[in-house]
């Protein structure tokens, strides 16, 4: 389970989330909603330890995210992220970034490409394949060490239609507990759990 | 790893430029400075176990020493010989400035024929670097005075490569000084120290020292010395304040790359470790392609005949290894100032300020 107690960030002293406090189950799917400028993106860089919050502890299976002993590896083996640029690294190539976060073998990789459809793209590069591919890459380069949890933060915001419908089936389709940041309230299905924030606030 | 040369193929290419201008004008400027010292020191040394010259001038070109005291000296025990010199320059012909060594009979083997005979009164043998710029000439002006020409002189000097050689009696003419210098020949250079105190006991008015003691403390090296250094150190300064600056640049464009790199799980001991394997590459090419230039620069510097093989210049190994470190040292904290910065902030910032 992961568990956020009292969790308050300020950045240059202006206060970007007020006390959040909040239980995640194991394997659910929850939405994080709201207005832009809300306070998604924060709430889930920080719940995916990628920010340090001002105040408030996050707890991974009862181990404060402070304790973890090697967050590295917490964060390489146990972690996948998925963003609305991509963030794959130019000068790589879709094998080489995916290769970059992981120890299996070039066959694992490109099953994990044939899986998003995208094998015959393992040797472009970010800049030479369309906007929804390097997300699937995206998806591929988090999904490839199978990983507790995945966060997306607005991982359709470059997307078409057609693109977002997609991706939010593979990220429905993981074994893992997946947070999603996201302001599209079309993907969101009756049995998601949403989390709901204005102004920094849990509603 | 090396991809990111090519993604900041600019910025890479400015690094390597700068960082090879930098190296090689400091191979450059200190290989020269030193090669007009070590050829001096070398025409010093020929036969010159100790130097005796007139007491309190500041250089050999100054000084006026009676050529004397060239018999006292050679009868003392353990003297092998003693040779009187007199260090001028002057227009030689055409040429405007070069130098004109007046040298007592038995110095004058010092100097290999390549043609001719040694010099006679007013006669002179001219050097083969000069000889070439004169066309071989059978009759030259020194300074105005006419003098035949008895033979050409091949010397690794390029001084005297570039001069010419009289007899001591014509250049106490042609300087008004009896000699510059004298050269002292030991049996036994073991006993310098001795020698030393022996010949200053002849008289008050020299000032006589060991040739490596004089090489060490003449000031016209100290002179070189310390303008070399400083006019190295100071391309070197501003060549690599260009690379600190560039590759901190460089690695303040990959912070995204950074950030990425971090919230993926690979650690900033990884990513810091990439960094130093980059930067040593181009830093080793670059001094690398820095020393094939310099050694390539140096010897076309020797061929060029207006030089007249003045300009020498040789890269020694105490540079080089200084260099070397120097270089690297300079690129790292270039590179590794930022890349300990950003291996400090939160990962989701480094991509959101480097994107």
């Amino acid at each position: 389970m992961l568990r956020l107690e009292h969790i308050s960030h300020e950045y240059d002293h202006e206060s970007i989330l007020h006390d959040i406090s909040l239980d995640i189950e194991k394997k659910s799917f929850n939405i994080i909603t709201g207005e832009s400028g809300s306070g998604k993106s924060t709430l889930l860089s920080i719940i995916s330890t990628l920010l340090k919050p001002t105040e408030g502890k996050l707890y991974f299976n009862d181990v404060e995210s402070a304790d973890i002993p090697n967050i590295n590896h917490f964060r390489n083996q146990k972690v996948g992220f998925v963003f609305q640029f991509h963030y794959l690294i130019g000068h790589l190539t879709v094998y080489e970034n995916i290769a970059m976060v992981t120890r299996r073998s070039r066959m694992e990789i490109l099953a994990m490409l044939e899986k998003l459809d995208i094998q015959a793209l393992a040797n472009k590069y970010p800049d030479q394949i369309s906007g929804g591919q390097r997300q699937r890459a995206a998806i591929a380069r988090a999904m490839i060490n199978e990983p507790e949890y995945i966060f997306a933060d607005e991982p359709t915001g470059n997307l078409d239609s057609k693109n977002s419908q997609v991706v939010f089936e593979l990220l429905r389709g993981l074994d893992a507990t997946v947070i999603v940041a996201t302001h599209d309230l079309s993907r969101i299905l009756p049995e998601d759990r949403i989390i709901q924030l204005k102004d920094g606030n849990l509603c | 790893m090396f991809k990111s040369f090519l993604r900041y193929k600019y910025k890479t290419l400015l690094i390597l430029i700068s960082a090879t201008s930098a190296i090689a004008s400091i191979f450059l400027i200190t290989a020269l400075g030193n090669g007009i010292i070590s050829m001096y020191a070398s025409m010093l040394k020929t036969d010159g176990d100790i130097i005796v010259m007139q007491k309190g001038v500041a250089d050999t070109f100054f000084s006026d020493i009676n050529s004397s005291l060239l018999l006292p000296i050679s009868k003392l025990p353990g003297v092998k010989s003693a040779q009187g010199v007199i260090v001028g320059a002057g227009a030689i012909d055409i040429v405007p400035i070069a130098g004109i060594y007046g040298v007592t009979e038995n110095r004058m083997s010092n100097y290999s024929l390549s043609e001719g005979k040694y010099p006679m009164q007013g006669e002179v043998i001219i050097g083969e670097s000069i000889a070439s710029i004169l066309n071989t000439p059978k009759k030259i002006e020194l300074m105005g005075e006419p003098f035949s020409v008895s033979g050409t002189y091949a010397s690794d000097i390029g001084f005297e490569n570039g001069g010419v050689v009289i007899p001591i009696s014509d250049a106490q003419k042609l300087f008004h000084k009896s000699a510059s210098f004298l050269l002292v020949s030991l049996k036994e250079l073991e006993k310098s120290d001795y020698m030393v105190r022996k010949i200053k006991a002849l008289n008050d008015d020299i000032e006589v020292k060991s040739t490596t003691e004089f090489i060490d403390n003449y000031n016209q090296f100290k002179i070189i010395r310390i303008s070399s250094g400083v006019i190295a150190s100071i391309s070197f300064f501003m060549g690599f304040l260009a690379i600190v600056s560039l590759m901190s640049m460089m690695i303040n464009d990959r912070r995204y790359e950074f950030g990425i790199k971090r919230a993926m799980g690979i650690s900033q001991a990884k990513i810091i470790f990439e960094i130093v394997v980059e930067v040593l590459t181009l830093t080793l090419f670059a001094f690398t392609l820095a020393y094939g230039i310099s050694l390539l620069l140096l010897d076309q510097l020797q061929q060029i005949e207006k030089f007249q093989g003045y300009l020498s210049g040789e890269i020694d190994m105490t540079l080089f290894i200084r260099l070397l470190i120097g270089s690297t040292l300079m690129a790292m904290i270039g590179a590794l100032i930022p890349a300990f910065i950003a291996a400090r902030v939160d990962p989701i910032i480094l991509i959101n300020r480097g994107q």
